[in-house]
């Protein structure tokens, strides 16, 4: 589980960091989150890389799968929050061998297989520093 | 512009490419980037000398107690100390401040207020609240919407019942150089003391604590190409020798017994245990390196920097910038905001972006930096080895963040 990352104490709340084992199409991730209803607001900067989320909860997903969440007030909450989020992110993930979102992949070798994984939470690869 | 950039060399940092771009670094005022040169000395201990010091006869003990006493004679000199004996080599700033706050109350004689100001980090606050239960209390000397120290209320506020004035010579937050030797006068004036937290300044301006005429005055290697590890306390003498101990141990006595200890004279006697030597070393290599820069050069080249950010900076749509009005009191800082982005997310982007480390939040100076922006802040701090190009850089990424996101 990524430790709670909390950069000033004398913040009351704190902010989750962590890495997605998976590339991402920020363009579906756009999509994908616009569409849950849960934010106030999504932005895609593609110069960036980033999609930013605005509401009670903002997130920063990064195209290599960096993501950062807040506010929490407790390591778990955040932890349970990016997992849960990873399953509404799964078909934005990037299929390594066509190259594109899980969403869009078509190829015959592996459209199939990816279509066929409907779902599920992302594993996370890089456990978050204090 | 005192060009600098032939210095860059000596620091290792940047060679090291991330995602095959180098780091720039905008956040020395958290702890300073270190030359080769300060690493090199470090390691002169242990390979030439690695021996305990002032503790045997050997001739590695010898050298070792040799070369840690001609660093402090160093230090003393970089700050102008009457004698290296006032130079007590502590862990940081924080624990000096700590060793005089904790001796206040046998310092202060009847007298029950402390003076510190409202821009104080936390260094400078905690040691001192912490004495409310010994019945002192604490007032600040108000920030101007200038961001500069009130004198006028400074100078109300001041009687004889003021212990201790505890003032940060610049302000970490804002980079403001404050009048230390005009608040050191009116305080002396009234008979009180005076400690000057030079955290932020020693990396800056030429310290001579004969010419401020401070009581007291800490600073950290850290902040000043040295590393981190050791900082100093300097104090008058007879304030010095009035000090408790802040530990009990080896080094600091000349004779023990049953029935009697006698304590060593100054430095040892507030440095129980075994220092820090590498870290010591280290520091005095730092301060060569400064000198040889010379403190005109780095001022010239701040100076240089500051005014790109001041031009472009508070330019940028939804930047809100806290610089004080004149960049020649500023040494090295700027403190913003962008709408739309909290302080944190605004930093892991820039750093994500072209590996610009700065600092956010609340810069351990909570209650100046809440008072203008409830929810923390950005700052960045340059330093002799920024270039333009990197504030260019940053301004430049700033500006896309602001477009896309702000
Ligand atoms: C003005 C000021 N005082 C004190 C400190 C504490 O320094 P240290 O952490 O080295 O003890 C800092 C560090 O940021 C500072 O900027």
């Amino acid at each position: 589980m990524p430790d709670f990352f909390h950069p000033c104490i004398s913040m009351n709340s704190g902010m989750v960091k962590a890495a997605y084992k998976a590339d991402f199409d920020l363009e579906v991730v756009a999509e994908e989150l616009m569409n849950n209803g849960q934010f106030e607001e999504v932005r895609y900067s593609p110069r960036l890389g980033l999609v930013k989320t605005y509401g009670e909860i903002q997130v920063i997903l990064f195209s290599n799968g960096e993501i950062s969440a807040r506010p929490f007030y407790k390591g778990d909450e955040a932890y349970d929050y990016i997992k849960k989020l990873s399953v509404k992110l799964w078909d934005a993930q990037i299929c390594p061998r066509s190259g594109k979102a899980l969403k869009k992949c078509f190829l015959p070798e592996c459209g199939e297989e990816c279509r066929a994984k409907t779902g599920g939470e992302i594993p996370l690869v890089d456990e978050v520093k204090k | 512009m005192t060009d600098l950039k032939h210095l860059r060399k000596d620091f290792p940092i940047f060679s090291r490419l991330i995602g095959g771009r180098p780091v720039i670094y905008l956040d020395t005022a958290a702890t300073s980037l270190k030359p080769v040169r300060v690493g090199e000395a470090m390691l002169s201990f242990h390979r030439q000398f690695p021996a305990n010091i002032n503790r045997g006869v050997c001739r590695l003990s010898e050298e070792a107690s040799r070369a840690f006493g001609s660093a402090r004679e160093n230090i003393a000199s970089f700050i102008n100390s009457p004698s290296a004996s006032q130079v007590i080599f502590t862990q940081n700033t924080t624990q000096s401040i700590n060793i005089v706050a904790s001796s206040l109350p046998r310092l202060a004689g009847d007298r029950k207020t402390i003076i510190l100001t409202e821009m104080e980090h936390h260094s400078n606050l905690l040691p001192w609240m912490n004495l409310a239960g010994a019945g002192f209390k604490i007032k600040k000397i108000p920030v101007t919407p200038e961001y500069s120290l009130d004198m006028e209320k400074y100078r109300s506020m001041i009687d004889r019942d003021v212990a201790m004035v505890s003032v940060t010579h610049v302000s970490n937050v804002l980079g403001m150089i404050n009048p230390v030797k005009e608040i050191i006068g009116i305080a002396h004036d009234k008979g009180a003391i005076v400690m000057v937290d030079a955290a932020q300044s020693a990396p800056h301006i030429p310290l001579d604590v004969v010419d401020m005429g401070c009581d007291f005055l800490a600073f950290s290697a850290h902040k000043m190409l040295g590393p981190t590890g050791v900082g100093v306390l300097y104090g008058k003498k007879e304030l010095l020798e009035a000090l408790s101990p802040p530990a009990f141990g080896g080094g600091m006595v000349t004779a023990v017994s049953d029935e009697e200890v006698v304590y060593n004279k100054l430095p040892q006697r507030l440095e129980a245990g075994t220092p820090a030597v590498e870290s010591v070393l280290g520091f005095s290599a730092a301060a060569d390196y400064l000198r040889e820069i010379g403190f005109e050069a780095i001022r010239d080249h701040q100076q240089a920097l500051l005014s790109v950010i001041y031009e472009k900076l508070p330019g940028i749509p939804g930047v809100k910038a806290y610089l004080p009005p004149d960049p020649g009191m500023n040494t090295g800082m700027a403190l913003f905001s962008l709408s739309g982005l909290e302080p944190h997310e605004l930093s892991l982007i820039l750093d994500r972006q072209a590996n610009i480390c700065m600092r956010s939040g609340m810069h351990c100076a909570q209650p100046l930096v809440s008072s203008l922006c409830p929810g923390g802040l950005c700052r960045v701090s340059m330093y002799l080895y920024n270039t333009v190009e990197e504030i260019e850089i940053f301004l430049d990424v700033l500006k896309k963040v602001s477009h896309d996101l702000g």
